[in-house]
């Protein structure tokens, strides 16, 4: 046995200001596990990275698309969910567990912390193993399939259950900023996840969500925008608010700053979600907010940022010689960077140009390499020489990692910057008689295709100096050994009775019980009397509130409430809830009403199967299927898109990037033989296309036993199939398939497609986009033995110009 | 006002909820400022300081992971 010096201060500071019993007692922490999630972390990260410079390179050069499991559209999702999930979701527990337990000072429950490290690497692989064979919800960052969701959920209960009992068991009564972003991020992600992932099975690895079109979309971004704040930001909040006081050796520049960041982070942050649906078909009303909660959003993030960067007044001399510090200084500034552009890019005018473009990924870069990225190395090595009571192995490499990393970020935003704006104003480029002057996506596309190289090189920078750091820390961990750390912990003390009388009688429990009231009387009287009384109660509010401030009554509620872990937690949740809620249940009632009357009818059980294989080889990822309110739109794609046009679509696929056009009108635009040669062969219909050949799907046949199975969990979500559309699905698909087949033997001498084959289903899935109803009419319902009229679904699907 | 108000919740009386909420927002936010510049510097001096304090008193090595190892560097 050994024995080494910690580098940390062992001067013990008493900062408490609350009464603690006499005597006292220590605990000692193995750090364990916490060890286990920062070496995952460093693993998945490499992983991740790598397949994030794979996809770089399949878009820069096509040929890189290898065989049907190493598509771009199956691969996408992977490098997402492997850098969000495995790489910032280790390290997020490893500094979570490490921060808590020293700043709660409680021990780690070892059964539930072994079962959610292994837990987690086993939804981590389970992921790499089923996203690349196609088996996806077809939902950004909520692609895992419905057993895996489960899984996720228990772990990440697990993860709760774990850190509430770390707050149960503490000897430390205040709650330091840290952990209030932990509850946040451990409550709402619970609260997300479910809510989107709520799903009817129809087979062991496929579901339908239960919401569907504008709802599914409102919802899914309600969930993708809060994965990034409540996964990517909060956690790394307190993440900085703990680390960066440890590595600069000072406290916090402002604990009064950071109790605003943090009430007003939670609540905004939730609302912000519309912003990724700007523009679209979703209601004026949520665009609305959204643009407008995301606007306030920069108060707060910059009031973070600003916490987080003069925590080092005094220090910044330090930045020139100490690593960790070097990269906590970037991070934080990064973060400011994307804070302040995610909100700009909320601008309607500005998002008119940004949405669908690369700018987008050079934005969600800078947050995910510059926040994400530098945040965590500068944890990992302040950190695993804490772990192993040894030094850096080599500060010099550290240096070499950070000045790689940053001028890797540069050359990759700037990539992204150049190549989304160019993208952008291409797209809307008129000519002198005031048609498209691109007319052709192509040209859009090759235009762009050198930033791509030049985002490659950007990439494999910060990917190479992220290996050198791995190299380092293994090295650093070998120089030393896995240490024991004991610390002092006061004596726990009673607990004292809760005075609930004062509590009840007391002003604010009051107010907002009268408050609630006028408010309960508002929602059952009409028009302007109720309006009257919305106003009366928020007047009551504002200067109730004011009056007991003044009354200095509330001098010590947040005092007290950092230290009561249980109301806190309450606290936080009314504050999540009530934005989604707020946000959600207008346009879900809306949705409801809608289904009533639409003319839209659901798919035919072909169409439905080629769709969920437009959604299992991740088309998505590059079709968008919303054509917004622009001229330069309508000309390209056709008639701007409607709730009415996505209204059976589970999952909705308006998409987020196009790198290919928008196929929401592509029904009717060109022949079945068009499709199905531009789907085994692309560049022979469109020269120039960076699009994967999929022509494995002309030889992969669909399973239609499985049909009847997935009309009948539609029918129970409340799609109008009836019993005999479910009956006959397996034939009405071979039918339809059959046409579709003989379509292409006339018209292409294409003898051998195979009616059975997955392109048949996607080319009668193409066919009906943008279409009111199918231009297939099975035999038993024909009155006379002719298809549906073409022109009459044609028109329905609006007009459009050329691509 | 009314010509505003009526046209928007038209669509659904539900709308209610966000506008609301946003008030309760503002509302909570002017609460927390206010509360925050009222408080005492010390409290906030003595919260401030429960990183740098985490009353660490010794640390060893493992003797079942470290295999014996010292430091090197």
């Amino acid at each position: 046995m050994s024995t080494a010096t910690a580098p940390e201060s062992l001067v013990t500071r008493e900062t408490s200001d609350e009464p603690r019993a006499p005597g006292g007692e220590t605990l000692t922490f193995e750090d364990r596990w916490i060890r286990y999630f920062v070496w995952a972390s460093v693993l998945w990260g490499v992983v991740g990275m790598l397949v994030g410079a794979l996809v770089a390179l399949q878009l820069a050069w096509w040929p890189a698309n290898v065989g049907p499991w190493l598509t771009f559209g199956r691969l996408r999702p992977l490098h997402t969910n492997a850098v969000i999930f495995a790489f910032v979701g280790n390290m997020m527990f490893a500094g979570v567990y490490h921060s808590s337990t020293r700043l709660l000072r409680a021990k780690l429950h070892e059964g539930l912390t072994a079962f959610h490290f292994w837990g987690w690497q086993l939804i981590i692989v389970s992921a790499a193993l089923t996203l690349p064979l196609g088996l996806t919800q077809g939902k950004e960052y909520a692609e895992l399939i419905w057993p895996i969701d489960l899984a996720v959920a228990v772990v990440w209960l697990t993860f709760g259950a774990n850190f509430f009992l770390l707050l149960k068991n503490r000897r430390e009564k205040h709650l330091y900023v840290a952990i209030w972003f932990y509850i946040a991020t451990v409550v709402t992600i619970t609260v997300l996840y479910v809510l989107n992932n709520l799903a009817l099975p129809f087979a062991a690895t496929g579901s339908y969500g239960v919401f569907a079109g504008v709802q599914d979309g409102l919802v899914q971004w309600w969930y993708g925008h809060n994965a990034v704040a409540f996964f990517l930001t909060t956690p790394i909040l307190g993440i900085m608010y703990y680390y960066v006081p440890k590595a600069a050796d000072r406290p916090v520049y402002s604990y009064r700053l950071s109790i605003v960041h943090f009430w007003s982070l939670i609540f905004l942050y939730i609302w912000a979600g519309p912003h990724h649906l700007l523009n679209t078909a979703l209601p004026d009303w949520a665009q609305s907010l959204g643009m407008l909660f995301s606007l306030m959003l920069w108060a707060p993030s910059w009031g973070g940022m600003v916490n987080g960067l003069l925590t080092l007044r005094g220090a910044w001399d330090k930045l020139r010689t100490d690593p960790v510090l070097k990269f906590f200084a970037a991070g934080v500034t990064f973060y400011g960077m994307a804070t302040f552009e995610g909100p700009l890019l909320s601008i309607r005018a500005v998002n008119e140009l940004a949405h669908y473009t690369d700018w987008i990924i050079g934005h969600v870069h800078g947050g995910a390499l510059g926040w994400n990225g530098f945040m965590a190395a500068g944890m990992f090595y302040w950190l695993v020489p804490q772990l192993y009571g040894t030094k850096l192995y080599s500060r010099r490499a550290a240096d070499w990692h950070f000045y790689v990393g940053t001028l890797g970020i540069v050359i990759y935003m700037a990539a992204m910057y150049i190549s989304g704006i160019t993208q952008g104003l291409m797209w809307r480029a008129e000519n002198e008689g005031g048609g498209l002057l691109y007319p052709t996506f192509v040209e859009t596309v090759t235009a762009i295709l050198p930033m791509y190289w030049v985002r490659l090189v950007g990439g494999s920078m910060y990917l190479v100096g992220f290996v050198v750091m791995a190299w380092n820390l293994v090295m650093t961990a070998r120089s030393g050994a896995p240490v024991h750390v004991t610390v002092k912990v006061p004596s726990p003390l009673p607990a004292a009775p809760v005075p609930w009388g004062k509590v009840l009688g007391s002003a604010p429990v009051l107010l907002v019980i009268l408050v609630s009231t006028v408010l309960g009387a508002s929602a059952v009287l009409n028009e302007m009397a109720g309006a009257s009384l919305v106003i009366a109660a928020l007047v009551i509010a504002v200067l109730g509130g004011v009056y007991v401030q003044v009354r200095r009554v509330t001098q010590a509620v947040h005092h007290e409430l950092e230290g009561t872990g249980i109301l806190f937690t309450v606290l936080v949740t009314v504050s999540i809830l009530v934005g989604g809620i707020a946000e959600l249940l207008p346009t879900v009632a809306m949705g409801v009403a809608e289904r009533e009357t639409t003319r839209q009818t659901p798919y035919t059980p072909l169409e439905l199967e080629g769709r969920d294989v437009y959604v299992a080889e991740g088309c998505y990822t590059c079709h968008s299927q919303m054509i917004r309110p622009f001229t330069w739109e309508s000309a390209r794609y056709g008639a701007v898109s409607e709730t009415a046009d996505s209204i059976w679509d589970r999952p909705y696929q308006w998409g987020s990037k196009r790198t290919g056009p928008d196929l929401a009108r592509e029904g009717g635009r060109y022949p079945s033989l068009w499709h199905y040669q531009h789907m085994v062969d692309p560049r022979s219909t469109s020269p120039g296309s960076i699009m994967p050949s999929y022509a494995h799907l002309a030889t992969t046949p669909v399973d239609y036993e499985r049909t009847p199975n997935k009309l009948r969990t539609l029918q129970s979500l409340g799609v109008p199939y009836d019993a005999e559309d479910i009956d006959l699905a397996a034939s009405d698909a071979r039918e339809q398939a059959a046409v579709i087949v003989e379509d292409l033997r006339v018209s292409g001498d294409v003898e051998d497609a195979d009616p059975s084959s997955e392109l048949v289903a996607m080319i009668a899935y193409l066919q009906r986009l943008g279409r009111v109803e199918s231009s297939f009419v099975p035999e038993r319902d024909r009155e006379e033995p002719t298809a549906v009229s073409e022109a009459a679904a044609g028109a329905a699907a609006g007009g459009g110009g050329g691509r | 006002m009314r010509a505003i108000a009526e046209p928007f919740f038209e669509r659904s009386p539900l709308l209610l909820g966000p506008v609301f909420t946003l008030l309760l927002f503002f509302v909570v936010f002017l609460g927390v400022v206010l509360y925050v510049l009222r408080s005492k510097s010390l409290r906030f001096e003595a919260l401030s300081n429960l990183p740098l304090s985490d009353g660490r008193s010794d640390s060893t090595n493992d003797p079942n992971d470290a295999s014996g190892r010292t430091q090197e560097c």
